[in-house]
């Protein structure tokens, strides 16, 4: 497929899609998830064990789509620099010059960031929440479309600085891959036996392609009694036993924006209670800090978004 | 935690309102509660205001007690106020009811976590906390007016199982729940009965246990052969005050005994004729006749009575009890007066003559003297001359003899070569040591007028001691407990005792050094008692009534002016915040309709996934009409803020009549 003539906004996501099912298999929930954070303007976490597809899924992404794409592997010894930039001395024209770090880009995949010192980490979420850098004092917007896919492996390996939940909050979503069905894993092995899929990728959506999604994300009517319903959810995890920090306010701004992003991806010109209900986990769960006593007995962030949705009576 | 049935508190109140007979005032309670099940406005109260409204209630609970404390007697009506709880919680359940957040936080149930409310620990919201713990209180509020009546308990098994069948488990069929609920009255019928037999049970053995029997009054033990120092307390017992400067009564008896027992370790004296006579009050209903003689003087005494029973010392020949709030007065032939059913502070006036007729006459019981004692009486006797004698004689012999011969002393000793018992105590004690406490004179002297054929008694009660120069009353202490003689001469029973008058002096010696603390201690319990008791109660009353509409104007205040906090949200107002759009839809009748069929939507479960949890239901045989296009529209009519074209409307209107159809025609035909 190319990208002479554009594409609908509900086009843009099928073709995106399509082109990263061929890749990933069986990631279909996975998939649709990514692409509502990237339609609705936030960035995403991807947590899982290593080996379970985390970069193949981001650079898939990538590849669809016919924009500037870069990754930065996070390592302990990673500096500020490495990511931002460097001003660099010209001995020609004795002056110095920007030098632009991976962050200038339009899709960036930030590997394994748990794995970079705090300072580090948060010269990324800087600019994930900013759009821009300040460099020497000068502001340097990023593009207009920029989108950060992060992965980690869980919190509790070793040589990992875990992200705290202020940095926690800057990503739209978080979830897993998770290990995929035994018929699955058999397409993929046949796939890859001779070449990898990845590289058989041609770009299917343009910038402004994606562009034009994000607006349209952002035309989706919501009526207002499910935005209450939005604030009733992120609020009751405030107040849930076993939670020692709730969710913000922007968490639930991020659920209305994916839900509307999901209603798109449905074709609905509306949000539904489905949509709302189905991105409330993965946009909420990260953000909670669970007390560690009730950790200890169990207590998952999920549990209790799960229990709250549960408790909470749902419009109908 | 389920939210309660409706109905089900309102009814509850009601109830509450028959049993205390406070109908109309419950009724429009129960409208108050009830009413919001059926309205959509709400107040938007704060977390605060909740709080407010806890101490107000607060606050009434305090004031009904101290009203209580005040206008009753603890010991009969502690909890009076009882019935009135329901009362008293009515404000903090009614704002419970209409505030807009569903949910009361725990934090407003204490004075000292409002503050720290803001604490995620002590937040908990307990909304429906309220709603049930009112209901026990109606309960436990009914439960004290109500007297033996059947109709209590069946209320309870009534609403108790209303309430239960809401919260019943699932799992079980109902006719399990059912058996088991009837098992479980059952058996609460019974414990009821049973406990009510156990406290009656426990009330007579508790009362023998704790009034020793009787005993005070049918017989007496004395000291009299034991050894070791007789300890007695400095507590004031008896406060005793006579008009001006009138003498006080020298003794004040609470029983006579006739029969003197030496058999046991200890000697006992024993009385006869022990039957309590119920007195009928008389013009006045505190004013009591004893005995129809002419009084000569009065005197007017203060006791602690403990649980409103007991003896009341009077000195000899009492003739009328003035000033005594009681409900029952008794006398017996030993010239005791007993009392029933008073204050926990009993004062009367006695007015007394100084001689009894209330005593039985004397016959040959008083005359009789133990064969043990008799050779040392008869020694005694023939050494002082006494056969023969004029009664007035051989008294002033005795007192004589008594007076010189012998010395006070509370330290008790047995004859040393008493080891087998050759000698009797009293013996000893006349022949040898001429040394003893009051008993022992007091045996002595009555069985020495008997050998003399002069009829006796020995008698018991508080010797009054002289009144300190500045005091207002006579004090008489535990130690002031007394043995005498009462001599029946010239047709009357008198007093007489010849213990050496030296012993209120010398016990007054050993007196503790902290006895003057323990004497204010005791006043001020004194004054508190008497100002509770006899004190201007109708006074105290109504300044408690005109006091207490400030607390009360001072809370409302604070709570709805001051702060200016609540709101009134009306209907029109609520709507623009929270519209509900498409409330109209169809869609609710198949709602209805999967609902009565067994198939409900949980709570937080949304349109789409019921639907695909009916799937399963259809796959194992139900039959379910399709539904996703209805489900699609009804979510259009409701979520979609531009609303639908009114095509769709009718078109939403159609598909779910005919739904309606086939469904009811896919039940009868399975």
């Amino acid at each position: 497929m190319t990208t002479n003539h554009s594409l609908s906004p509900r086009e843009t996501y099928q073709a995106i899609a399509a082109n990263i099912e061929k890749v990933m298999k069986g990631q279909a929930t996975a998939t649709r998830r990514l692409l509502a954070a990237v339609a609705s303007g936030g960035h995403v976490l991807l947590e899982d064990f290593p080996g379970t597809g985390k970069t193949t899924l981001a650079k898939t992404l990538a590849r669809s789509i016919n924009v500037q794409f870069k990754r930065v592997q996070f390592t302990p010894d990673l500096l500020p620099s490495d990511i931002v930039g460097v001003p660099v001395f010209d001995q020609r024209d004795r002056q110095f010059h920007f030098h632009e770090g991976p962050v200038f880009t339009n899709i960036l995949l930030a590997d394994e960031i748990n794995r970079a010192s705090p300072r580090t980490q948060s010269a990324l979420l800087e600019a994930m929440a900013e759009g821009q850098v300040s460099v020497e004092g000068e502001r340097r917007p990023l593009a207009e479309l920029f989108f950060v896919i992060a992965t980690q492996n869980p919190v509790e390996f070793r040589g990992t600085y875990p992200l705290p939940e202020a940095q926690m909050d800057r990503f739209a979503m978080q979830f897993e891959l998770g290990y995929v069905a035994a018929e699955q894993e058999v397409a993929i092995l046949t796939d890859q036996m001779h070449n990898h899929p990845l590289h058989l990728i041609e770009p299917c959506a343009s910038e402004q392609d994606l562009l034009r999604l994000r607006r349209a994300v952002t035309e989706v009517r919501i009526s207002e009694e499910l935005k209450r319903y939005i604030v009733d959810v992120v609020a009751a995890t405030r107040g849930a036993s076993g939670v020692q920090l709730g969710a913000s306010p922007r968490a639930s701004l991020a659920v209305m924006k994916t839900a509307q992003a999901m209603a798109l991806f449905d074709g609905s010109g509306f949000v539904t209670p489905e949509h709302v209900q189905e991105v409330v986990t993965p946009v909420i769960a990260h953000r909670l800090v669970i007390d560690p006593q009730a950790k200890f007995s169990g207590l998952t962030a999920r549990g209790v978004v799960q229990e709250v949705l549960r408790r909470i009576p749902v419009p109908a | 935690m389920v939210k309660m049935p409706p109905l089900l508190l309102g009814l509850t109140l009601l109830f509450w309102g028959w049993e205390v007979e406070l109908l109309p005032l419950s009724a429009v309670g129960a409208v108050i509660l009830e009413l919001p099940q059926f309205i959509r406005w709400r107040w938007d109260f704060s977390e605060t205001d909740m709080n407010r409204f806890w101490d107000l209630c607060y606050v009434l609970f305090l004031g009904a007690i101290a009203y209580n404390f005040v206008t009753t007697d603890l010991t009969y009506a502690t909890f009076k106020f009882m019935p009135w709880l329901p009362l008293i919680f009515f404000p903090f359940v009614a704002a419970a009811a209409y505030n807009a957040e569903d949910r009361v936080r725990l934090s407003t149930f204490s004075l000292f976590l409002h503050r720290k409310s803001r604490d995620a620990a002590s937040a908990k919201p307990v909304g429906w906390f309220v709603p049930y713990c009112y209901f026990a209180i109606c309960f436990i509020a009914a439960s004290t007016v109500n007297a033996r009546d059947p109709r209590f308990y069946a209320a309870v098994v009534l609403f108790g199982a209303w309430l239960l069948w809401t919260i019943r488990s699932r799992v079980a069929s109902v006719w399990v729940w059912a058996v088991m609920l009837i098992v479980v009255s059952v058996a609460g019928s019974g414990g009821q009965v049973g406990l009510t037999e156990l406290q009656a049970w426990i009330e007579t053995a508790a009362t023998r246990l704790l009034t020793g029997s009787d005993e005070e009054f049918t017989q007496t033990r004395t000291a009299i052969g034991s050894m070791g120092e007789l300890k007695l307390s400095n507590r004031i017992v008896l406060r005793v005050e006579t008009n001006g400067n009138n003498p006080a009564p020298a003794h004040l008896r609470k029983a006579s005994f006739i029969f003197y027992d030496t058999s046991g370790r200890k000697a006992t004296w024993l009385a006869a004729g022990t039957q309590f006579v119920q007195q009928q009050p008389g013009t006045e209903p505190t004013t009591w006749v004893v005995a129809e003689q002419q009084p000569s003087s009065a005197a007017t005494i203060s006791m602690p009575l403990s649980r409103g029973m007991g003896i009341l010392p009077v000195p000899n020949g009492p003739c009328v009890l003035e000033g005594l709030v009681a409900g029952v007065v008794e006398v017996n032939r030993c010239g005791s007066v007993r009392v029933r059913e008073g204050l926990p502070l009993v004062r009367y006036t006695v007015k007394y003559r100084g001689v009894s007729t209330l005593d039985a006459q004397p016959n040959e019981r008083d005359l009789s003297v133990p064969a043990a004692e008799v050779p040392a009486l008869a020694q005694i006797a023939s050494e002082l001359g006494l056969a023969g004698q004029p009664p007035g004689e051989v008294m002033r012999r005795l007192a004589v003899f008594f007076h010189g011969k012998f010395t006070y002393r509370t330290h008790l000793k047995t004859a040393a070569d008493d080891f087998f018992g050759q000698t009797t105590a009293l013996s000893h004690f006349l022949l040898r040591d001429r040394a003893g406490h009051c008993e022992f004179f007091a045996t002595a002297t009555t069985l020495l007028l008997r050998q003399a054929g002069i009829p006796a008694r020995y008698a018991t009660g508080y010797a009054v001691p002289p009144k300190a120069a500045s005091a207002r009353e006579h004090l008489v202490r535990r130690r002031h407990a007394h043995a005498w003689v009462l001599v029946y001469v010239d047709g009357a029973w008198r007093d007489f005792d010849t213990t050496p008058a030296a012993w209120g002096g010398m016990e007054d010696a050993e007196a503790s050094v902290f006895q003057s603390l323990g004497d204010l201690i005791s006043s001020l319990q004194y004054r508190i008692a008497f100002w509770r008791y006899y004190g201007d109660r109708a006074a105290i009353i109504n300044a408690l009534l005109w006091l207490i509409p400030f607390p009360v104007i001072w809370f409302s205040w604070r709570l709805f002016w001051k702060k200016g906090r609540i709101r009134l949200k009306d209907r029109k107002q609520r709507k623009e915040t929270s519209p509900r759009a498409g409330a109209d839809s169809e869609f609710y009748l198949i709602e209805k309709h999967l609902t009565k069929a067994g198939l409900p939507r949980r709570e937080g479960e949304s349109l789409r996934e019921w639907l695909r949890r009916l799937e399963t239901s259809r796959r194992a045989g139900v039959r379910i009409p399709p539904l996703e296009e209805i489900v699609a529209l009804h979510y259009a009519y409701r979520f979609d803020p531009l609303g639908i074209t009114s095509q769709q409307r009718r078109e939403l209107k159609s598909r779910a009549e005919s739904w309606l159809k086939e469904a009811a025609e896919a039940v009868v035909a399975p």
